[in-house]
């Protein structure tokens, strides 16, 4: 009998999953549904495309042939609106119903707008879809301020993408440091240094208060010492959450996200869940969490899909690692190098050549690491963390000598 | 590829002649603190980490079994870079990823040998059979998961 397989999202998880699902059944019947109108496009390569960088058709992994595969069949534009986990079907926004036999969750996440006064004016946006990306990219045209409201993974990116345009760019950045979550405070120096050379300014340990309109096509932001900023644009960039509302009181068990087992599969017999909506564990610290990581994403992405297809491969736990790129200043980081519990820290800071690089190990393993300016042997140094590998000699991968001429990793 | 470490003499032609070959040097090989030899270079995997994880399919790959960059699609994200645990992803001025293609574009149908295969002084570096690579690294992949798993 033929396997009838329903993939609800077409980011990275849902898209390694079909790829692995055809891999391993080539006879299966797989329906993509996208809730996004138009083909599956790649939500990171967005702030590449607000600043012109990267022209509109490399934001689609996949050319719309490649969807056109026996047994494929690709929905868009129709978010899934329920789930019935006892006649095993989902229900499209159009009122469809898709039967399946194997499921596989993998609606991702969602930027999240916060309440504040103002914050429905027409000058203040979220970066998250290409709709968001689109309408960012034909207001920055004119603009010249623009103030993000925090001072994250997303914050970051869209203010790459606008100071590369040639913006000047405002952080509301409620702590003293950006990134909070994946630097220390030595690297985030570093890396703001090369923000603020570019026309970046931050505003530490404030937040938003009120967004006032006015003068003209402007509006004001009133921040909570009392101090305004002009400003042509506001991008709200707080956080993230798991799409599972439209799960409703379906029964399967969630937290923070969908609880999956190391299969990926949920407390639903048959339906799996891949991405920013399923919480994991860690790989290093063996909480569970939701960790809302492109890379992580198409682990489990590809690993849920072989699952389906009647598999029992263990999914990797997430490794939580991310890169941040400003021109040529890369900054990676690994694991959880924040934890201080337990802990020894090896740490090397070259103010002169803006190199730091930051080991943090537990037991003699590697469970963290921040690399700023040289991030050379990353991926070695993740593949360590990986295993669960004992480092010898940390003070070794400190420094890095120079790499010879034209490489530059 | 496959590089005989206790032939290798860190000598570095292979990275100069790789550099001559395309955009950017995209084999390094460096003697390590305690002497030993520390080798990155692309080993061509089975499943290629840094595809996978690439957000553009600027890395993909190939029908041939070799795995290739397209620089027009590159974002210079990194994210293949953290992602290969044999550090194979180089990155070019202007930010794009590089990465051995083995030659493949100018040496199709010859019999020639990949730039550092020839400039090799010692002999160290060879090129061995695509896809026998690529079942060895299979095995090493499905081995270092059971590793991580004993935990
Ligand atoms: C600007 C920006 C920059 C980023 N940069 C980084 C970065 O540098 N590093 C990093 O690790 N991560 C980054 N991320 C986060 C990363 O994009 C996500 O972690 C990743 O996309 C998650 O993949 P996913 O497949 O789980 O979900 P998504 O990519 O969010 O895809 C979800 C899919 O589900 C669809 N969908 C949603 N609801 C429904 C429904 N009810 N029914 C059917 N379909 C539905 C959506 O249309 C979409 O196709 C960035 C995100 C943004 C927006
Ligand atoms: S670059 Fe790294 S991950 Fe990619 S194929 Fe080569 S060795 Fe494998
Ligand atoms: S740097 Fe380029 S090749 Fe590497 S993952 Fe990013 S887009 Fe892909």
């Amino acid at each position: 009998m033929t396997m009838r397989h329903v993939i609800l999202g077409a980011g990275p998880a849902g898209l390694a999953a079909l790829a692995s699902i055809r891999r391993n059944d080539a006879g299966a019947r797989i329906t993509l549904v996208s809730g996004e109108p138009g083909l599956p496009y790649s939500r990171m390569a967005l702030p590449y495309y607000v600043n012109g960088d990267l022209p509109s058709r490399h934001l689609y992994p996949h050319p719309a042939l490649w969807y056109r595969q026996p047994g494929v069949e690709l929905r868009w534009g129709e978010p899934g609106e329920a789930l019935d986990v006892e006649r095993r079907e989902v229900t499209l926004a159009g009122g469809e119903r898709l039967p399946f036999d194997r499921l596989l969750v993998a609606t991702g996440s969602r930027a999240q707008l916060r309440e504040a006064p103002g914050i429905h004016l027409p000058q203040v946006q979220l970066l998250w879809t290409l709709g968001d990306a689109r309408r960012l990219r034909r207001r920055a045209n004119g603009a010249s301020e623009v103030v993000i409201w925090g001072a994250g993974m997303i914050a970051f990116m869209t203010a790459k993408a606008l100071l590369t345009a040639g913006r000047r760019v405002h952080f509301i950045c409620r702590a003293e440091y950006l990134l909070r979550r994946s630097l220390d405070q030595e690297a985030a120096f570093l890396l703001e240094g090369a923000l603020e050379q570019a026309g970046a300014v931050l505003h530490r340990g404030l937040n938003l208060a009120e967004i006032r309109s006015g003068p003209g096509r402007r509006c004001r932001v009133l921040l909570t010492d009392g101090s305004e900023l002009p400003a042509d644009l506001v991008v709200v960039a707080l956080g993230v959450a798991p799409n599972l509302d439209w799960l409703d009181d379906a029964p399967v068990q969630r937290r923070q996200g969908l609880l999956v087992n190391e299969r990926l599969e949920t407390s639903a017999a048959g339906i799996f869940a891949a991405g920013d909506v399923a919480e994991v564990r860690d790989c290093v610290t063996g909480e569970s969490g939701v960790p809302a990581l492109w890379s992580v994403a198409t682990d489990q992405g590809r690993v849920a899909g072989l699952n389906m297809t009647g598999a029992t491969l263990v999914c990797d736990p997430a490794l939580r690692s991310n890169t941040m790129v400003f021109h040529d200043y890369v900054v990676a980081t690994l694991g959880c190098p924040l934890v201080r519990e337990n802990t020894r820290v090896y740490r090397r800071l070259d103010r002169e050549r803006r190199v730091y690089r930051c080991l943090v190990l537990s037991g003699g393993r590697l469970v963290g690491a921040i690399l700023a300016g040289d991030v050379s042997q990353v991926g070695f140094l993740r593949s360590v963390i990986r295993r669960g590998a004992v480092l010898t000699d940390p003070e070794g991968l400190l420094g890095t000598p120079p790499l010879p001429g034209g490489v530059r990793p | 590829m496959h590089l005989d470490r206790l032939h290798c003499d860190a000598c570095g032609e292979c990275t100069a002649a790789c550099a001559t070959a395309g955009r950017t040097a995209r084999i390094r090989v460096d003697r390590g603190a305690g002497g030993g030899i520390a080798a990155f270079f692309c080993r061509h995997c089975g499943r290629p980490l840094c595809a996978q994880v690439c957000p553009t399919a600027s890395l993909a790959l190939g029908a041939t079994g070799t795995v290739v960059a397209r620089p027009q699609r590159c974002l210079g994200c990194r994210m293949c870079l953290v992602a290969c645990p044999n550090d194979a992803v180089f990155f070019d001025g202007a930010g794009k990823s590089d990465k051995c293609d083995l030659c493949f574009g100018s040496l199709r149908g010859t019999d020639r040998q990949p730039a550092c295969v020839a400039a090799c002084t010692r002999g160290a570096l060879r090129l061995v059979g695509l896809r026998h690579e690529s079942a060895i690294r299979r095995g090493a992949a499905a081995a270092a998961r059971q590793v991580a798993f004993r935990r």
